[in-house]
């Protein structure tokens, strides 16, 4: 019962996530487009850390599909909170305790440097991971977010495919 | 699971989702299969493995960084020291001058200004 009242008093994250709002906040000024005061940065919020979890680093948040793709309450209600330290923090270089976390988490600053301003690129690179965490094939995921989201042409699903199978995000069979 | 079992583990409308998608959708089908959706989202490592359990961690030199960023326990015992005192001042005041049983009215209100103050204080700074 007092747990979660601590949690929050203390300044750690809410939800699930294990980092408190304060890492969450550094990382995200790190990465560098973190505004929840409209609707776009706010989507930028849940598709950016959707997609830095499916590099790997996971930072505990469970997301479920949504009108717009993933989307995960708890990340909505840290990011609210978080919006209040983020704006006076400075920025700090981020490094994890892992090697390989540190190594992945370049990799994803790297990937998201071109798209990290683009909602609509997120929003399928995004979906695309959903579905393909669900096992569906590239020719069903890539119908399926044009079905979807018929706003999106199926060449931006191509290039949103590629960038992720670049970095082995998708189609790796080999898993698990 | 039924559509409406799906919409509600997706988190959507259930009656737009089932109108929009219908039953037979290929998405819904997987999900309803799918064991994994409420899991959250897995994480592929670069060797290709996948991890859903396990969660990150900053270098002990970040947590420090950012640990020296983040107001601490003696910021907070200021706040409420501070909110305490402000009780006690207005509603001190407000006994003596006003004598009257209504001072008591505004002696509680402002006790609840105080509280409301330094609660919303603490929780801005969590």
């Amino acid at each position: 019962m007092l747990a979660p009242i601590a949690k929050e008093v203390m300044g750690l994250a809410a939800s699930e996530g294990t980092l408190d709002r304060y890492e969450m906040a550094a990382i995200l000024n790190d990465i560098g487009n973190f505004d929840t005061s409209n609707f776009k940065g706010r989507l930028t919020l849940q598709k950016t850390v959707y997609l830095l979890q499916s590099f790997g680093l996971n930072l505990g948040y469970v997301f479920k599909w949504y009108l717009h793709g993933t989307y995960c309450p708890a990340l909505a209600n840290d990011g609210f909170a978080m919006e209040k330290i983020a704006p006076s923090m400075p920025s700090i270089p981020i490094e994890f305790e892992a090697e390989r976390n540190q190594h992945r988490y370049l990799e994803f600053k790297e990937y998201l440097a071109d798209k990290k301003n683009d909602p609509a690129m997120l929003e399928i690179s995004s979906s695309i991971c959903y579905l393909d965490s669900l096992g569906f094939e590239k020719g069903e995921i890539l119908e399926l977010v044009k079905n979807k989201k018929p706003k999106f042409s199926i060449e931006q699903c191509r290039t949103a495919w590629d960038d992720l199978e670049k970095y082995r995000v998708v189609g790796c069979s080999n898993v698990q | 699971m039924s559509s409406e079992g799906v919409a509600e583990r997706l988190g959507e409308d259930v009656a737009e989702f089932v109108s929009r998608y219908g039953e037979n959708d290929p998405l819904l089908n997987r999900i309803r299969e799918s064991r994994q959706s409420q899991r959250g989202n897995e994480c592929v490592h670069p060797d290709g493995r996948r991890n859903v359990g396990e969660t990150v961690r900053l270098a002990p030199g970040t947590r420090e960084r950012v640990r020296r960023l983040r107001p601490g326990r003696r910021s907070r015992m200021v706040n409420a020291a501070l909110g305490a005192a402000i009780f006690a001042t207005v509603s001190g005041a407000a006994l003596v001058v006003l004598e009257s049983p209504y001072s008591y009215i505004f002696a509680a209100g402002s006790a609840a200004l105080a509280v409301i103050t330094m609660v919303r204080e603490t929780r801005n700074r969590a």
